[in-house]
């Protein structure tokens, strides 16, 4: 950990490389759970990323004071602190949206992109950059969320952000918005997400392979 | 590397020379994949036949449009993976085929086709091709179809006049949700036998399908265990029912909704039943089973698709359990 | 020793401050839950019976009941009440006519139906104006529809409407326009949410009457 790593690409890493839901594979439940629509990708992934930076930041303020033996336990309490904050908050300023959350906004506590994060970036570094890292998970998991839902929504209602998008005689997938469709469509995005890194690693060889072509050359 | 496809499909010799290696199994049946898989196509022409029959020729377009949503897509998927094409040998057609009959009359074509894109796509291209699958894939197919478009995969009012006022329901809708007396007199064994009842495209006439499956045994391409075994099973766990005081005749059980076609074509898929006797003879016993218990007790009227899928997922235990013990080998 | 007290001043201190966090907040946050809570609730009643002030008579397990009273006369009733449904518990209010002997309109306030199959027992966005704007809060023909399930429940044209006398039956494949005053059109392929709906309707008003009827009852 000698040589620190840009801001930016702190930030970034969160979006494609590292990506919470397509790299790590972290938080699973809530993305298959919620995802039946657009609008929950959004709320469960802005919810989800307000705890994650809150506790980023707090760990990385207490990491020195807290002795290693009970971290993780400090590092729930601190969690749940804030997870419980934004439940009673969106029950009661978001209630539509609190109830198609169900019970996946108390269970934010069991994410494992939170835990995962504090324990992996911010017991090791400044609050500046752990909350930078925790903005950048935050963002990529709710790009990710947001995108199978609206998969899930078009196909499997008609709509996106519910607005009808798709012609008036289409026959929805109901099967999409049931449990199946969400493992369907996180299998297949997937799928799809390795192929393009397939793509980039090979484009990358070719780029450095060319390169030194042209040193020798 | 030099591929026998020729003979059969399976067989592959490995090195040239004086040295050749031979993968299992060397007990080779003699027919070529495709061979196997046009021999049941043509098993399939007495339910099709029967469907034109009962339905009218408008049921062919959903037939042809899971045809050809399944041969599609196993085209792009070959071509996608740079593999040999594997459409000539007739497997997906094969699939296409299985889920155009097993959708009611009158369902779209276009939604038939869909269908047949995820049956051969999600069903088995995903696990690596013909053989590699763990699900039926025309099962795959249909319960996509089944989950996504729940009112279309239930609506049999589209049919002709061969078939008699019960149209509007099939034997088994009327037996869960319509009027018992009525039932009685309506849902005939003759009728079952024939097929002039309301059902999925292939599956009404027990006649058209029992012919299917005399050319299936003849010509020993199915395994007779699997057959014997759900419909012996259909006949005791109904009924052991029927005599507790639940349920119809065993007779009605196995007649109606897809029990017979689904023993004879479903279950009997090479890929995703088991290779052994005995664990055949489990197999198509825990479908019986599975079906009359999801018939008698579950929300749904039919469980003959959700009964093999379920099994499908048991037959890697099946076979493990049911090896045979090497012969010396202690026990 | 030093590292134990550590360990134990640090969750000491951790869950002291979250504790404290957590009840500021929870001050701030019930009352407005309470009358999201309350608002959500008035507004069903409204839409169900308008024009009145409702007065709580029953609260019981799974039935809470109100009598509706407008210019001094009571203009109808509303039961809360719920029920299995499909997956889980359904959650519903329905209206009855003053003399309880018909059913005036059924909101659902929370299911776990399946999508695209039970959930058609909710009422739609568009239903919910068309009959709020309605003279007779009926949509007439529109009942037909196996989609349009609620809408029996507020009538089909021609002042008829369901009994309210707790013997409601599901009736499959058939119109609306042909079924009887104690028959429910059920809606296809979710035949079972449509017998829970029933189910819990007949319950509710069930146990009203049987409530209304005892000596020193809530009438």
């Amino acid at each position: 950990m000698s040589k620190q790593t840009s801001i930016s690409a702190e930030f970034l890493k969160g979006l494609w490389e590292q990506s919470p839901t397509l790299r790590q594979l972290l938080g699973l439940c809530p993305t298959l759970a919620v995802t039946t629509a657009a609008a929950n990708g959004v709320g469960m992934g802005l919810a989800t990323a307000f705890v994650l930076v809150c506790a980023s930041l707090m760990i990385s303020l207490v990491r020195k004071l807290v002795p290693g033996q009970v971290r993780i336990a400090t590092y729930v309490v601190v969690v749940a602190a804030f997870v419980t904050v934004v439940d009673l908050t969106m029950k009661a300023k978001f209630p539509a949206m609190s109830k198609s959350l169900g019970a996946f906004i108390p269970l934010i506590v069991v994410n494992c992109i939170i835990l995962g994060r504090a324990e992996a970036f911010a017991s090791k570094n400044g609050p500046f950059r752990s909350v930078v890292d925790a903005l950048g998970m935050g963002v990529g998991f709710t790009a990710a969320l947001t995108f199978l839902g609206g998969v899930r929504e078009i196909l499997g209602n008609g709509s996106l952000f519910g607005v009808a998008v798709m012609p008036a005689d289409y026959d929805p997938w109901i099967v999409m918005i049931l449990p199946a469709g969400g493992f369907f469509a996180l299998g297949l995005t997937l799928g799809a997400a390795n192929i393009i890194n397939r793509w980039r690693e090979q484009s990358a060889l070719r780029a450095a392979r060319v390169a030194s072509a042209a040193k020798e050359a | 590397m030099a591929t026998e496809s020729s003979k059969g499909g399976s067989l592959q010799v490995i090195g040239e020379g004086n040295l050749s290696l031979v993968t299992s199994p060397h007990a080779h049946f003699g027919w070529s994949t495709a061979r196997i898989m046009w021999t049941v196509s043509l098993s399939l022409v007495p339910c099709l036949a029967s469907a034109v029959w009962f339905f009218g020729a408008g049921v062919l377009a959903p037939v042809a449009g899971a045809v050809i949503g399944a041969a599609a897509t196993e085209w792009v998927v070959a071509r996608l993976n740079h593999k040999p094409q594997t459409l000539p040998d007739g497997s997906a057609f094969l699939t296409g085929l299985l889920l155009g009959l097993i959708v009611p009359p009158g369902f779209s074509p276009l939604h038939a086709l869909l269908g047949g894109v995820v049956s051969i796509g999600i069903g088995k291209a995903v696990f690596g091709g013909l053989g590699d699958n763990i699900f039926n894939p025309a099962l795959v197919g249909r319960a996509f179809l089944q989950a996504s478009f729940p009112a279309g995969m239930t609506d049999w009012s589209a049919s002709v006049a061969r078939v008699d006022a019960v149209s509007q329901a099939t034997p088994l809708g009327l037996y869960k949700f319509g009027d018992p007396s009525q039932f009685a007199s309506d849902i005939a064994t003759q009728k079952l036998l024939v097929g002039n009842v309301g059902g999925c495209l292939g599956e009404t006439s027990a006649v058209a399908i029992l012919a299917g499956a005399a050319i299936l045994l003849v010509t020993r391409i199915a395994h007779w265990q699997i057959m014997v075994s759900m419909v012996l099973g259909g006949f005791v766990f109904g009924g052991v029912l029927h005599l507790g005081g639940v349920g119809p005749s065993p007779l009605f059980h196995v007649l109606s909704g897809g029990f017979l076609f689904g023993a004879v074509f479903m279950a009997t898929d090479y890929v995703t039943s088991p290779t052994t006797p005995r664990g055949q003879w489990i197999f198509g016993l825990g479908i019986a089973l599975l079906t009359i218990l999801i018939r008698e007790f579950g929300g749904l009227p039919e469980g003959v698709m959700y009964s093999i899928l379920m099994m499908n997922a048991a037959v890697p235990l099946i076979n493990r359990g049911t090896r045979p013990r090497i012969y010396g080998a202690k026990r | 020793m030093k590292t134990t007290l550590h360990m134990l001043a640090t969750l000491v201190v951790a869950g002291t401050l979250a504790g404290g966090s957590l009840s500021l907040v929870n001050g701030w946050a019930d009352p407005l839950i309470q009358a999201n809570q309350a608002r959500a609730r008035d507004e069903a009643i409204g839409f169900l019976v308008p024009g009145g002030t409702p007065e709580q008579v029953v609260d019981q397990a799974g039935l809470t009941a109100w009598r509706v009273t407008a210019d001094g006369a009571t203009s109808g009733w509303v039961l809360r009440c719920s029920g299995a449904g499909f997956q889980d518990k359904i959650d519903l209010m329905i209206a009855l006519d003053p003399g309880r002997e018909e059913i005036r309109g059924l909101k659902v306030l929370g299911d776990s139906e399946t999508p695209g199959l039970g959930t058609w027992i909710r009422l739609s966005a568009e239903h919910e104006q068309a009959l709020a704007a309605a003279a007779d809060r009926n949509l007439g023909a529109a009942a037909d529809d196996a989609k349009n399930f609620p809408l029996q429940f507020f009538g089909w044209g021609d002042g008829r409407r369901l009994s309210a006398a707790g013997d409601l039956v599901v009736v499959k494949g058939k119109k609306r326009s042909a079924l009887g005053e104690t028959e429910v059109q059920a809606i296809t392929a979710a035949t079972i949410s449509s017998k829970a709906v029933v189910q819990i309707v007949n319950d509710a008003v069930t146990r009203l009457n049987a409530v209304l009827a005892e000596p020193g009852g809530a009438s």
